[in-house]
């Protein structure tokens, strides 16, 4: 992971330090953990964005309303059509002031969900205790009491990728997305079908048929004759000759032999090997293993 | 059929010709209504081949054994590990007098079953009657009381190719057979594993891997990258790109779709088209079907 963050330090010039919990902190704690890292004296507002989502991050709109609003903290929050299952952001429509938060309502109180991206004035890092807290059910609350916490409405998609099948939905949406912003960036030609994005230091045989839906990491080889839809092929991975793969997510440096058949939501980590000729319905594969027979139906490999 | 029977005539220099039961008849007396065709007074004896067999057919030597000890009647009988699921017929090792029939004894009397393959004296139709007769059950045992009842035991392999996973093996048995006697016949080349039989109208792609124990039919069209393997490709079948068939009948005139994945006993009756991408595991299909979605477990589709 670390050469990895070295990798991205150097492409866009930014410096990353990472804070470890030798405990579990909550979604708070951390913050707290890190406090050194996160002020630097000038006062300036800092980002907290979750990993597990994807959307469009537009950062600088949501600076603009921070500074609009003038409040100690600004969240982004997402428009969802079964807010029951989430925590629902209770809000004033037109200012944004976030009047309180409701955890997986019963009755209907609004749509807005909170969608895990933060922007926090150095001040909030006053009220989080160094002790496993929540920031949602704990910090929030406070300052949204003190009509000091404002969300603004995520233009454009948003998802929780945390699950797999969740993350093939969030690359559709994402790659969507990018056909209206930055349609040059995906990939053309006969052999693609739909939305596809590959990295440029990827090989791609011919007589493939790619997408739709498919993102392909650097270093990937993908060789003569395969069919890639509606999946993800991590850094490294090698797709052999006449493979097919459906609805999945290959995991770094792994491989897929030849005539294989992938499909129905599999996953395999890092590291994962699938003999020639076999077949994966659902398999969930964890790292560093071979794979010299079918999973015929869906299953965990440990 | 009659286009079949047709083909053959002319390319083996023979007249075929089909009696019709409108009634179902039994073993025997289908013989005794094509009486008029198998009696041609010259009282020379005549073959009753079972076709739901398949075996290395030592006719000549059957006439031989059949002069030899001039009964009405000789059998070919094969030996089995598992008695006791046949026919066991109980015979005189030294001379292959046929002392009695048991059927599925229990207790161990021999290990030959009756392998369907007879060599008849015209006089045996005098003994049938013109209704439902069982030959092994009703004819046959009568002439092993008279003594006129002979039986060879069958050099070489024998298989019961009723069901589908018994023809696959007989498929084998067959091609291990030829590679014996008559190896030219089997195909050779880089793309080639084991045994395998093609028809010299049939036409293979770049890039396929065929074999062992396959054999494809006249007119097959087998597209480039395609994995074949125990698998029997009758006439006229087409199998598209990358496609990769295991342990499987593709009926006549069928087709597999590109980068579509067959196995575990599927069975596809005459026209039977299986669209690209598609997953059959065990599928039986009849004819004149279109398979759009993935047969994910062995059933009938009707």
């Amino acid at each position: 992971m670390l050469s990895c963050l070295q990798e991205f330090e150097a492409s866009l010039g930014i410096k990353i330090v990472c804070s470890r919990e030798y405990e579990p902190m909550g979604t708070a704690g951390p913050l707290a953990l890190a406090r050194d890292t996160l002020i630097d004296g000038s006062g300036d507002p800092f980002f907290v964005l979750n990993s597990d989502v994807i959307s469009q991050y537009p950062l600088k709109q949501m600076m603009e309303f921070h500074k609009t609003h003038g409040g100690e903290a600004s969240i982004l929050v997402t428009k969802v059509d079964e807010p029951s299952k989430y925590g629902v952001v209770v809000m004033d429509e037109l200012s944004g002031r976030v009047h309180r938060f409701v955890e997986k309502p019963q009755v209907f109180v609004g749509n807005k969900i909170n969608a895990g991206m933060y922007l926090l004035n150095p001040e909030v890092l006053d009220r989080i205790e160094m002790r496993p807290t929540s920031i949602e059910k704990e910090v929030f609350p406070k300052i949204a009491q003190e009509n000091k916490l404002f969300a603004m409405v995520m233009p454009g998609f948003w998802m929780d990728i945390g699950q797999p099948k969740d993350y093939l939905t969030g690359l559709k949406l994402y790659l969507e997305s990018l056909r209206k912003t930055h349609p040059e960036k995906l990939m053309d030609g006969p052999n693609v079908l739909g939305n596809v994005l590959v990295d440029r230091s990827a090989q791609i045989g011919d007589r493939c048929l790619i997408g739709p839906d498919v993102c392909i990491g650097p270093d990937c080889i993908i060789e003569t004759g395969v069919r890639l839809s509606r999946c993800t092929i991590m850094r490294g991975v090698k797709v052999k000759r006449h493979a097919c793969i459906l609805g999945s997510i290959i995991g770094w440096h792994s491989t897929v032999g030849q005539w294989a058949r992938v499909e129905n939501m599999t996953v395999f980590g890092e590291d994962v090997h699938l003999s020639d000729e076999m077949y994966s319905n659902g398999g969930v594969v964890l790292p560093h293993k071979q794979i010299n027979t079918s999973i015929l139906s869906p299953k965990i490999l440990m | 059929m009659v286009g079949f029977t047709e083909q053959f005539g002319a390319l083996l220099g023979i007249k075929i010709t089909c009696s019709q039961e409108f009634e179902p008849m039994g073993t025997a007396g289908p013989l005794a209504l094509a009486r008029d065709k198998l009696d041609d007074g010259s009282g020379k004896p005549f073959f009753v081949l079972n076709s739901d067999v398949i075996s290395e057919y030592p006719l000549q030597k059957m006439i031989d054994f059949h002069k030899y000890h001039g009964g009405e009647v000789s059998i070919m009988v094969t030996k089995v590990d598992e008695p006791s699921k046949y026919g066991v017929v109980v015979l005189d090792e030294k001379t292959g007098e046929v002392q009695r029939f048991v059927e599925k004894p229990k207790s161990f009397v021999g290990n030959k079953i009756n392998a369907g393959i007879y060599l008849l004296n015209p006089t045996v139709l005098d003994k049938i009657e013109m209704r439902p007769t069982s030959i092994e059950k009703e004819i046959f045992p009568k002439i092993a009381k008279e003594r006129n009842l002979f039986a060879m035991v069958l050099p070489g392999f024998w298989m019961d190719v009723g069901q589908p996973r018994d023809y696959i093996t007989g498929l084998k048995l067959y091609l291990g057979s030829l590679r014996t006697k008559a190896p030219d016949k089997l195909a050779a080349g880089v793309n080639i594993v084991g045994n395998v039989l093609i028809d010299k109208s049939a036409a293979i792609g770049a890039g396929c891997l065929i074999g062992p124990d396959v054999s494809i039919g006249q007119n097959c069209v087998i597209e480039d990258g395609v994995r074949l393997s125990h698998c029997a490709i009758m006439q006229g079948a087409r199998v598209k790109k990358h496609a990769c068939i295991s342990g499987a009948i593709i009926g006549w005139h069928s087709t597999i779709g590109q980068w579509a994945r067959v196995e575990n006993m599927t069975v596809l009756g005459e026209d039977v088209h299986l669209s690209d991408e598609v997953y059959s595991n065990g599928g039986i299909v009849l004819p004149h079907k279109e398979i759009k979605n993935s047969i994910v477990k062995p059933e009938i589709v009707m």
